[in-house]
């Protein structure tokens, strides 16, 4: 399952399930196991921690990321009140 | 095979060829693991560790030069003049694997030369070249330069001492290619004691000289080893924001120490890190012979008062903090060049750094005052008078001899020892104990004094588990539960010191045994690696307390037990006795006595020493 996001100066300005991972050029491809995913967004992963520790899979510019680990946090606290039914 | 022996005695200048017994590489893999068998009949108390008897070894490990994931390191071992204790420093950059490439796995320096040496290793051979005409050299880098040039051999690689180690400062270490540093426990001043000025070494024949049993089957691991570590997302966080990327958010765990270990939220952090290097002064990166990460940043800082002489080493996240949250210093470029001079003059930016931090926090206390800085005034976030102490220091005039001492050494004239965050008379590393509380455990018990490299275990504590080793994410401001994985976790590491491989790189465990496998030709299984590595550790302990150590010495300072009251770590302390208490028992060790117990030596093979 691909999930495409725009993000954009702190506002989510759309979000959708994509069928073709090649139809779009991401800043951003992060990518785990759904079980994975599971625990960030029930707060038991912190995303920074899934990333540096390889549990997260993140291509992209880390400059930014590493820049804005505060915002990246906030990102996934906001993913987390979002009702969610997950697969596994 | 692995085990070629250079012996060189400075004193009758006589030089042996010889071969590291087989056995002792079976036990102890190579690096700091052999390195401690073979120093073990060598060093007593009564030595002193600059006594021309001391030895000073360069030990490299099978896997060094080979290729393999981050091999291009090797260690250096004796008995530092800093601690008094057993002493090693991981060095990276290319010398290990030109050492190997000219025929050279150990490399074995006792004596002390009449006058000024350096030595010259090429293709088997060994000459011992006067160097007094580069003795008092205040710049490393500028050493290097001079002697490949009187060699004529450019692709020479080079690892000199500074004018620090010279003036025998003890936290003086030995430096070589772009800023890569053996920088920890004084081996500088040891090198320096035997009158040993550089060591230059070229090996013709490269990578294709290493005895490695099965090269093809090597070749093949190392190759899919290292893609794989090239898809590590870590490794591109390193790659492209250096070891002080993680900053911003070690500054949010609480990881980050500001103030010299008294606050915990500094606003600087985010102008200092590796994201803000990225952003402003950046202008390349540098690697270790045969590394995919890269995490050496390359910095240019054109204009101002901190101008670079050219590109630059940029800091890396130790030396980010020693001179730059421990002093509340958000400038980058006063950070560079802070760390450019301390590397020039030769000495340990940790050490260095920490000792500046203390000087500042007594200062501002009131015990010291400007009568004993020679009219120079210290103040949180100002870079300008640390200058000058680096330079006093290297040279030990003025207070700069009181500060060569080290922490310990300071505090103490100040009558307020527990204020010198330091273990073994080693200045501690740049991660809170508060913040991740297995570090506690792994500081007072590092071999070496305070040290991370024994046991990098905040990475644990932040999610880095190890499934292979059953070292599971614990929780890290919780005590109880985790030392037996602390113990097991310091063995991996003394593996990873012995092979010889940075901590850096994300190499599953049974990677690496299959790499030592085909490269020695010998089956080693993980537990195997892993058991060698208990054993180095049980030695390094063993030789230490042979040394002075005592259990009673495995206590943080005082400094680094009171709680803080915001940040990331906010309110946590250490329970040292609850950690300590469950060490000893996941290791099989004494309180009574310190060290192991005459079954956990004898499951070790080391009844011999208990005898």
């Amino acid at each position: 399952m691909i999930l495409y996001m725009d993000l954009w100066h702190g506002r989510c300005r759309e979000a959708f399930v994509l069928a073709d991972g090649q139809s779009r050029t991401p800043a951003y491809v992060l990518s785990a196991p759904i079980a994975t995913w599971k625990k960030v967004v029930t707060s038991q992963l912190d995303p920074i921690q899934g990333i540096i520790t390889g549990q997260l899979k993140l291509k992209g510019n880390m400059i930014m990321v590493m820049r804005n680990v505060r915002a990246a946090k906030e990102l996934v606290a906001a993913c987390g009140r979002i009702p969610t039914e997950f697969p596994v | 095979m692995f085990g070629r022996l250079l012996r060189i005695d400075l004193t009758t200048s006589a030089v042996e060829t010889g071969q590291v017994p087989e056995e002792y590489i079976r036990e102890y893999i190579g690096g700091s693991g052999l390195g401690v068998r073979l120093l073990w009949d060598a060093l007593h108390p009564d030595l002193d560790p600059l006594d021309p008897a001391a030895p000073l070894l360069w030990v490299n490990g099978p896997l060094t030069g080979t290729g393999g994931p981050t091999t291009g390191r090797f260690t250096l071992c004796g008995r530092s003049p800093q601690t008094g204790l057993w002493g090693e420093a991981n060095f990276g950059g290319f010398v290990g694997p030109e050492l190997r490439f000219a025929g050279v796995d150990v490399l074995w320096v006792a004596g002390r030369a009449a006058q000024p040496v350096y030595l010259w290793i090429h293709d088997g051979e060994a000459e011992i070249r006067p160097a007094g005409h580069l003795w008092g050299q205040a710049d490393v880098y500028e050493t290097q330069r001079r002697i490949r040039a009187e060699l004529e051999v450019p692709q020479a690689r080079v690892a000199c001492i500074g004018l620090a180690a010279e003036r025998g400062v003890p936290f003086s270490g030995i430096f070589s290619d772009h800023g890569r540093a053996a920088a920890r426990t004084g081996m500088g001043a040891l090198m320096a004691s035997k009158n040993l000025k550089a060591v230059a070494v070229r090996g013709a024949r490269g990578a294709g000289g290493l005895p490695l049993a099965e090269a093809e089957r090597y070749r093949s691991l190392r190759l899919a080893a290292n893609k794989a570590l090239l898809d590590e997302t870590l490794t591109a966080v390193l790659r492209q924001t250096g070891t002080s990327g993680s900053a911003e958010y070690f500054q949010l765990l609480g990881d980050m120490p500001q103030r010299y270990w008294t606050q915990a939220a500094f606003a600087g952090a985010e102008k200092i890190s590796g994201s803000a290097m990225a952003e402003s002064i950046l202008t390349g990166t540098s690697a270790c012979q045969g590394c995919v990460i890269s995490c050496g940043r390359v910095v240019t800082v054109p204009g101002g008062p901190y101008a670079t002489r050219g590109p630059a080493k940029g800091p890396e996240y130790e030396t980010i903090c020693s001179f730059g949250s421990q002093l509340l210093i958000d400038d980058l470029p006063a950070i560079t060049a802070l760390g450019d001079l301390c590397d020039r003059l030769g000495m340990d930016t940790i050490s260095a750094g920490g000792v500046l931090g203390l000087a500042t926090l007594l200062y501002k206390r009131g015990l010291l005052t400007k009568a004993d800085t020679g009219g120079l005034e210290l103040a949180w976030g100002d870079p300008r008078p640390y200058f000058t102490l680096l330079d006093r220091m290297a040279r030990r005039e003025g207070i700069g001899n009181l500060l060569a001492q080290g922490a310990l050494a300071l505090a103490s004239a100040y009558g307020v020892p527990e204020l010198a965050a330091q273990v073994g008379n080693l200045e501690v590393p740049l991660h809170d104990p508060r913040a991740a509380t297995g570090m506690a455990l792994v500081y007072v018990t590092s071999p070496r004094g305070a040290c991370h490299n024994q046991g990098d275990y905040f990475m644990v504590e932040i999610g880095s588990s190890i499934e292979e080793l059953g070292i599971p994410m614990t929780d890290r401001s919780v005590d109880a539960g985790k030392a037996v994985f602390v113990a097991r976790h310091q063995d991996f590491r003394t593996v990873c010191n012995s092979l010889v491989t940075c901590i850096f790189a994300q190499v599953p465990p049974s990677t690496l045994a299959e790499l030592l496998s085909a490269a020695s030709g010998q089956a080693w299984s993980v537990e195997e690696m892993l058991r060698a590595g208990e054993r180095a550790w049980n030695l390094k302990r063993l030789l230490n307390l042979r040394l002075g150590w005592t259990s009673d010495r495995e206590k943080l300072p005082d400094l680094l037990l009171r709680p803080l009251p915001v940040g990331g770590q906010a309110g946590v302390v250490p329970d040292m006795e609850l950690l300590l208490g469950e060490y000893y028992a996941a290791r099989g060790w004494e309180r009574s006595t310190g060290g192991p117990t005459l079954k956990k030596a004898a499951e070790l093979g080391l009844e011999w020493v208990h005898r």
